[in-house]
């Protein structure tokens, strides 16, 4: 059994400068094994650039963060746990690959450069796409794909890992409900297997109750905290409340604990 | 009408012609599909100033473009990479530095007007024996390397952020990505020029994408069109006697359009 108090990743003092202004401002948050964690925040909060810190894309320009208990820009093998769902506008969606192709190319990093993939890698992928429900689109470009099956392409590429570790980049946006509700049960399903998550979002909307903590953050961290907190909405309204162009991408300018009969 | 193939000149100019057709289709997939055709361009015409390095110290000037290409390629990766400079402006940057270094170099060396012009337009009946071998030996390293790499290459090319998540060194294959691109540019200078490089880097891999959705197959029909643009266009420019470079690059710009116009990709836009 794995011991469920291991921090998994520890942010500590993060700053991040970007063109002279504070992106991040001295950002402490530590996630543990098995926990979910949603960062949420307005456009412009600094949430996509923590991750991408998390990540080891971006460097800090103070402060430590560390992965596996490991530096993040030391990680090595250990960068193979990891699955990464990034925002998906940057991605050409006319690149001549199937989607098996790109869910396979989350193995690649496992297989190593130069090495050819295996059997069990096809294998891996084929699983994946299973999983996320699209195993009859695996012959397809992505071109050819609606929004939340693209998405769930991207979702099976970081599956294809069996990651210990899940990021996921804002992956409602462009998303309909159906699919935005499909995605969450998988992450409870992920959640009940032991991996760990963290979800990046605008839309406070989508914080549910099987969330364990909540990261709410605005440039600096306003609080983390678990969702069903007083400190967690007042930080929530107090965040949005100074966005009101955010309402549009939700109901409610509080936290919507969504009803699961099994959460 | 090919009684001209019987010279030895002609017979070399038709291996590099299938050696450096193929060669820059390889590599135009890439930048197509990286959209580094504008770090193409500034690395071709830095090779201006690598050639008039060479034509200065009086070296082959081969060598001296193969070194200086690859450098200006690295300066480009790294400018663009490491500070605030968009990439486009570091090729800006680039470009035309290189340029005007090869302009003074060749301003000081009085006399090689004539040569020059060979190297900015081409000169493919001018190919050597020893550029044959040398560009045998740059295929022969960048087609092992696009083999033993594929699958790295691939997906740095399509998402490199997630490479590098998931452990793959993205860094690292662009740089070798860039520096193949170079040694592309340098072995194709004699068979279409500086000016026009960058088109026949480009052209065979944007007219493949239009006909396929696989990737491989993309590699396999741009080989075919850039090997076929280089041997027709050859026996073409020396039926009529008309430029070499300029009719290899023509063609191949015609085989893009005639792809475009038949693409299953503007079908299904229409589709959709």
């Amino acid at each position: 059994m794995i011991d469920s108090a291991e921090t998994l990743i520890e942010i500590k003092d993060v700053t991040i400068l970007r063109h002279g202004l504070t992106v991040l401002d001295s950002v402490s948050l530590t996630v543990s094994r098995g926990e979910f964690t949603a960062i949420v925040g307005p456009n412009g909060s600094g949430k996509s650039t923590l991750v991408r810190a998390m990540l080891g894309l971006i460097k800090p320009d103070r402060g430590k963060i560390r992965v596996f208990g490991v530096p993040v820009d030391q990680l090595h093998e250990q960068r193979s746990k990891i699955g990464y769902v990034p925002q998906i506008f940057d991605i050409d969606i006319n690149f001549p690959v199937s989607v098996f192709e790109i869910v396979l190319m989350g193995r690649y990093g496992r297989i190593g450069v130069g090495r050819r993939t295996r059997q069990d890698d096809r294998d891996a992928a084929m699983a994946a796409l299973e999983k996320v429900g699209i195993g009859d689109l695996k012959d397809r470009s992505l071109a050819r794909l609606s929004g939340g099956q693209r998405q769930r392409v991207f979702i099976a590429r970081a599956l294809a890992n069996r990651p210990e570790l899940l990021v996921l980049d804002e992956p409602t946006t462009g998303v309909d409900v159906t699919a935005t509700g499909n995605l969450y049960s998988l992450l409870r399903t992920l959640k009940k297997e032991g991996v760990t998550i963290v979800l990046v979002s605008h839309d406070i909307g989508v914080v549910a109750s099987y969330i364990d903590t909540i990261a709410c953050l605005n440039v600096s961290l306003v609080a983390h905290c678990k969702p069903d907190e007083e400190v967690c909405s007042n930080a929530l309204c107090e965040m949005y409340g100074s966005h009101a162009a955010f309402f549009h991408h939700s109901d409610t300018p509080h936290i919507v604990v969504e009803d699961h009969p099994d959460a | 009408m090919l009684e001209s193939f019987a010279f030895a000149y002609m017979q070399r100019a038709t291996v590099a012609g299938v050696l450096v057709g193929a060669l820059c289709a390889i590599i135009g997939v890439y930048v197509v599909l990286k959209g580094l055709a504008f770090i193409g361009a500034g690395i071709a015409h830095a090779s201006f100033g690598g050639v008039a390095i060479g034509v200065w110290l009086g070296i082959n000037p081969i060598w001296s473009a193969i070194v200086f290409c690859i450098l200006t390629a690295w300066g480009i990766g790294i400018t663009s990479r490491s500070s605030h400079v968009k990439e486009d402006t570091a090729v800006g940057v680039f470009f035309a530095s290189t340029m005007a270094l090869g302009i003074l170099l060749i301003g000081l060396k009085q006399g090689y007007q004539v040569d020059l012009f060979s190297y900015l337009f081409g000169s493919i009946l001018a190919v050597t024996i020893q550029d044959v071998w040398t560009t045998v030996v740059i295929t022969a390293v960048v087609l092992a390397t696009v083999l033993i790499l594929y699958k790295d290459l691939m997906f740095i090319t399509f998402d490199s952020e997630m490479a590098e998540v998931t452990g793959v060194p993205a860094g690292r294959l662009y740089f070798l990505l860039i520096t193949m691109m170079a040694l592309t540019v340098v072995m194709s200078i004699k068979v279409v020029g500086i000016v026009l490089v960058s088109a026949l880097i480009v052209t065979p891999a944007a007219a493949a994408y239009q006909l396929t959705e696989k990737f491989r197959n993309m590699m396999i029909i741009a080989v075919a069109f850039g090997i076929g643009s280089c041997v027709v266009g050859l026996i073409l420019s020396d039926i009529l006697g008309i430029a070499s470079g300029a009719t290899i690059v023509l063609l191949s710009t015609a085989i893009f359009f005639l792809c475009a116009a038949i693409s299953p990709r503007r079908r299904r836009t229409k589709e959709l």
